[in-house]
């Protein structure tokens, strides 16, 4: 045998847990190896020393302690038997949960918010007031102001008066609602060679174009700023979305929105063009039966009038289709200097405003916050109810487990 | 388990608080004394045998008897006592040998003088001192089956059902433990000398 396996063997030797012939095997070689013997006798030490330590008597009043903890705790389980303990943990996890939730949920509505507004432009349009600004002038339509019946009223009766126009006529008078649709914006950008090609692209990807540009410096010597004046066309269906990131450019400074109904006038013009294209087709037959170089004169006096009438009126018409289907918006953007470029002497007042204001924003922000979640807590706490409950479900089931 | 055990267990399942009481004072001296000499410190053990205590409480209505009361009650110990060791773990200790590291230079640390307290009065030996102090430095496993074995004198059996190991692994356990203990002592000091071996 080998020393390692004999020193394998020195605690089953010392505890009696060895065969017979194991036993007598160890003792011969213990007679004959130093080394081993010594390990052996320092091994037996080692145990004899943990033999030696006493045993401790426990505190003296650990017994009493004891007792009165359980009964601490029994009386506990009695009250709490509908209250069940919800560890720290647990609860740090819901709020943790309460606060993402809040944070989804708030943002969630404001990407809804911008949905709607994509895809319901009229919406928005609601808003605005449509003057009608053609011959008819001084009556106003204010859309959002006009109840629905009366509304519906005016969409009906306007078909049928064209209707009524052109009798004889049996194409079907399509009925859509003219609207011009404008926006004045007005922005302070910190980067405005970026903000200016930024808008030229914005511009093109929308499908519209540049229809006016003009840039100019302005200012005292010392701090020139730039400043740049826009009018851009963009197609009708995506003006407010060009609105949107527009406004996103910089900080906003002034924003206007018109929108011109000019259905009447619109449909009132066309009338007039049909009528006076029979007038010429009538003129032409006239013409025809003239025999006298004075009636020729007369009547081609008159069909140049009637022609006349038709090509402005027809123009003014391809005016207000690219106005309707193409949106103006006006955009200025002014160039401030940040203020990290140069150091400002700052006066201690404006300081003291400066953080007064922020004091109540903060507050106001605060509030508005506290105001929101309570609405958040009150509109989820069906679900809360219900995660409350699963989670307790959970614990007791987790309970059970361990106690099995 | 004898007859007087299995009445008693079965009373205390009842909710008998004074049954309970008797139970506990069987049990109470080697349990403190397992967790004493697994954790070191008289108040930590007198902490954990008190949980341990409760715990047998809260769950001896489902006691079964698939095991001894004895040896049931043992295994609760050695395991709350690993726990509080592995809680330990996590939070720094300053040994008071080393002076501690800060800005300001070294801190000698002292301990409050604490010669009267019952800890210091159990430890009057410098031998027992040294063993006390070398069995904290052994490895959570063979701490265990050190302290079972060696102090509390469970035979090889009993250390295998309370530690839930096989035989073979108790076997093996005991004997690297008390090697590492010898090696531990013996890097120490001069004790072997001092006990003439």
């Amino acid at each position: 045998m080998t020393c390692n396996k004999i020193r394998e063997k020195i605690s089953l030797y010392i505890d009696g847990e060895l065969t017979e012939t194991e036993r007598k095997e160890f003792e011969e070689h213990i007679k004959q190896c130093s080394q081993c013997r010594m390990e052996y006798k320092k091994i037996l030490t080692t145990i004899n020393l943990c033999n030696g330590l006493p045993q401790v008597e426990p505190p003296e009043d650990f017994h009493e302690k004891l007792l009165k903890k359980i009964t601490d705790k029994n009386n506990n389980k009695k009250r709490s038997v509908f209250i069940p303990k919800i560890p720290i943990k647990i609860v740090a996890g819901m709020a943790a949960v309460f606060i993402i939730a809040f944070l989804l949920g708030t943002s969630i509505d404001s990407f809804f918010d911008s949905f709607k507004m994509d895809s319901a432009p009229v919406k928005n349009t609601e808003m605005l007031q449509f003057e009608s600004d053609g011959d008819t002038g001084s009556e106003k339509y204010s859309l959002s102001g006009v109840p629905q019946a009366e509304k519906e009223n005016y969409l009906k009766s306007e078909p049928q008066r064209n209707l009524e126009l052109h009798e004889k006529t049996k194409e079907p008078v399509e009925f859509q609602q003219k609207i011009i649709k404008r926006a004045n914006i007005e922005i302070d950008v910190e980067e405005f060679d970026k903000t200016y090609y930024e808008i030229i692209h914005l511009t093109e990807q929308a499908g519209g174009f540049i229809e006016n540009s003009r840039v100019w410096k302005t200012g005292a010597v010392d701090s020139q700023i730039r400043k740049g004046r826009f009018t851009l066309r963009v197609p009708e269906h995506s003006f407010t979305p060009t609105i949107e990131t527009l406004e996103a450019l910089g900080e906003v400074k002034a924003k206007e929105l018109t929108g011109s109904n000019i259905t009447r006038e619109y449909f009132d013009t066309e009338a007039r063009v049909r009528n006076l294209e029979k007038q010429e087709q009538r003129l032409l037959e006239i013409l025809d039966k003239a025999k006298t170089v004075d009636e020729i004169l007369k009547v081609e006096n008159e069909l140049s009038r009637v022609r006349y009438q038709i090509e402005s009126l027809t123009g003014q018409l391809k005016n207000w289709d690219s106005l309707v289907s193409y949106s103006t918006i006006g955009l200025q953007i002014n160039e401030i200097k940040t203020s990290k470029k140069q150091i400002k002497s700052t006066d201690f007042s404006g300081i003291w405003q400066k953080a007064v204001q922020g004091f109540i924003s903060t507050i106001n922000k605060m509030l508005e916050f506290l105001s929101s979640m309570l609405v958040f807590m009150i509109t989820y706490s069906p679900i809360f109810v219900i995660v409350i409950v699963a989670l307790i479900v959970i614990r007791a089931a987790f309970k059970h487990y361990y106690k099995k | 388990m004898n007859f007087n055990e299995q009445q008693l267990i079965k009373k205390c399942q009842e909710g008998n608080l004074q049954a309970f009481s008797k139970l506990v004072k069987l049990y109470e001296k080697k349990v403190f004394n397992i967790a004493y000499r697994m954790l070191g410190d008289y108040e930590e053990a007198g902490d954990v045998s008190q949980e341990v205590f409760l715990r047998i409480y809260k769950s001896i209505e489902s006691f079964k008897g698939n095991s001894s009361l004895a040896t049931w009650i043992y295994r609760v110990t050695t395991n709350m006592c690993i726990d509080q060791l592995r809680r330990k773990k996590g939070k720094q200790i300053y040994s008071l040998d080393e002076p501690i590291e800060t800005d300001y230079g070294k801190l000698y640390p002292e301990a409050p003088d604490a010669s009267d307290t019952p800890e210091e009065q159990v430890l009057k030996k410098d031998v027992q001192k040294l063993i006390k102090k070398s069995l904290e430095k052994l490895p959570e496993e063979q701490r265990i089956v050190i302290v079972l074995r060696d102090i509390q004198g469970f035979s090889y059996n009993d250390i295998a059902e309370i530690t839930g190991c096989s035989l073979g692994t108790v076997k093996s356990r005991i004997n690297r433990g008390r090697k590492a203990l010898k090696d531990i002592i013996e890097s120490d000091g001069e004790l072997f000398e001092k006990v003439n071996v």
